[in-house]
């Protein structure tokens, strides 16, 4: 809007200027339409080009740098709530032996029933709460840097995000390496209907594998829902109840 | 929704940027939302109005432009644009593909007094 006298002339030139584009654009434009004409050079364009996640990806590099001096590698786990994040790592902490320097930091919107359960298998654990977040960001990580992850304790951080199979993805943590769990529970087309996720991942694991018997669950079709969105990506089928698949699991936890 | 956390990082950007740049009023701001880069269209429109209000993109013409996915084909080196649920060399069907655009989320220019 013209701050002289009000009227939306500047708007309309703008989009009268703008040279076709291939896809659509879309316009909020006020209802309220002068026909009155003048010229707008009181306005001057400022081009960025810059990233809106530009803060939160400066922020996770800075992270991956301390993390790679620190010799700590880190794992961002992503899936839909209820996927066995949780419990998978609890089974994974079983297993794990005084000489693993594990720490894990859990993200949820409010409670601590995962630190807790986690805790209670001898974790060195942290709760996240993000409240109204969807998602960690990057700056929740730095916070914890030098406090509840420190490189005496800590050779691998497994850091179990909000259970959320869009958000997540989308931010940066300055992990080494993505892992996204899929259960059988969920079905096969997961990762078509959220491909951003299952795109991004380095392992796809596949859980809660023991229940295929009582479901009508397709192997080759779930396989082929996750080679459309990743076609690089390691996958693993594992049940944490029955043990199947967890050496594969640990082993590529701690190499 | 991580909508909000976007759209309250433009209006943190623009804001830090009205100081610097010294301007008092935005009059349009330009997006660009990439087919793979986990924005909504939609929910970046419905925060807007309430995020930026009492600041200098208020009542601002918010211009999103949609970007494709598009791929560069390992084999056979075509630029296609696949959907995202089915990324894959559209001229060869070769799922070795690289990215080379579609995946960010970006704040192309402003029109500033």
């Amino acid at each position: 809007m013209c701050k002289d006298c009000g009227c939306q002339e500047a708007n309309l030139k703008l989009r009268a200027q703008w040279t076709a584009p291939s896809e659509p654009l879309q316009f909020r434009v006020p209802t309220q339409i002068s026909e009155h004409s003048h010229d707008h050079s009181h306005t001057r364009t400022l081009t960025l080009e810059k990233k809106v996640l530009d803060k939160n990806d400066s922020i996770a590099q800075k992270n991956r740098e301390w993390f790679q001096r620190k010799q700590i590698r880190v794992m961002n786990l992503m899936s839909s709530p209820g996927a066995g994040k949780t419990y998978l790592l609890e089974k994974t902490i079983e297993k794990l032996s005084d000489k693993n320097k594990v720490s894990i930091i859990t993200g949820d919107q409010e409670k601590d029933f995962d630190a807790q359960r986690l805790l209670a298998r001898g974790a060195h654990v942290k709760q996240l709460n993000t409240i109204s977040s969807c998602h960690l960001d990057a700056a929740m990580i730095q916070n914890e840097l030098d406090q509840f992850i420190r490189p005496e304790n800590t050779e691998l951080l497994i850091i179990e995000n909000v259970g959320n199979l869009v958000c997540p993805a989308a931010f940066d943590l300055g992990e080494s390496f993505r892992v996204a769990l899929l259960s059988t529970t969920e079905g096969e087309d997961k990762p078509s209907k959220y491909p951003l996720l299952f795109h991004t991942a380095d392992l796809i694991v596949i859980t809660k594998i023991d229940l295929v018997p009582y479901l009508d669950w397709n192997r080759e079709l779930c396989h082929s829902h996750i080679r459309k969105v990743n076609s690089q990506a390691q996958i693993l089928e594992i049940s944490a109840k029955t043990g199947e698949g967890m050496s594969v699991w640990l082993d590529l936890l701690l190499s | 929704m991580h909508e909000i956390s976007l759209v309250d990082s433009i209006v943190t950007q623009v804001s830090q940027l009205a100081e610097q740049e010294a301007f008092k009023k935005v009059f349009r701001i330009h997006l660009e939302i990439g087919a793979m880069s986990g924005v909504v269209p939609e929910s970046i429109e419905f925060c807007f109005p309430e995020l930026s209000r009492n600041s200098p993109l208020e009542n601002a013409l918010l211009v999103i432009r949609r970007t494709a996915l598009r791929v560069q084909c390992n084999p056979c080196s075509a630029e296609t644009e696949p959907e995202i649920h089915d990324i894959e060399c559209k001229k060869c069907k070769s799922r070795e593909v690289k990215i080379i655009a579609g995946q960010d989320f970006k704040i192309i220019d402003l029109e500033v007094e």
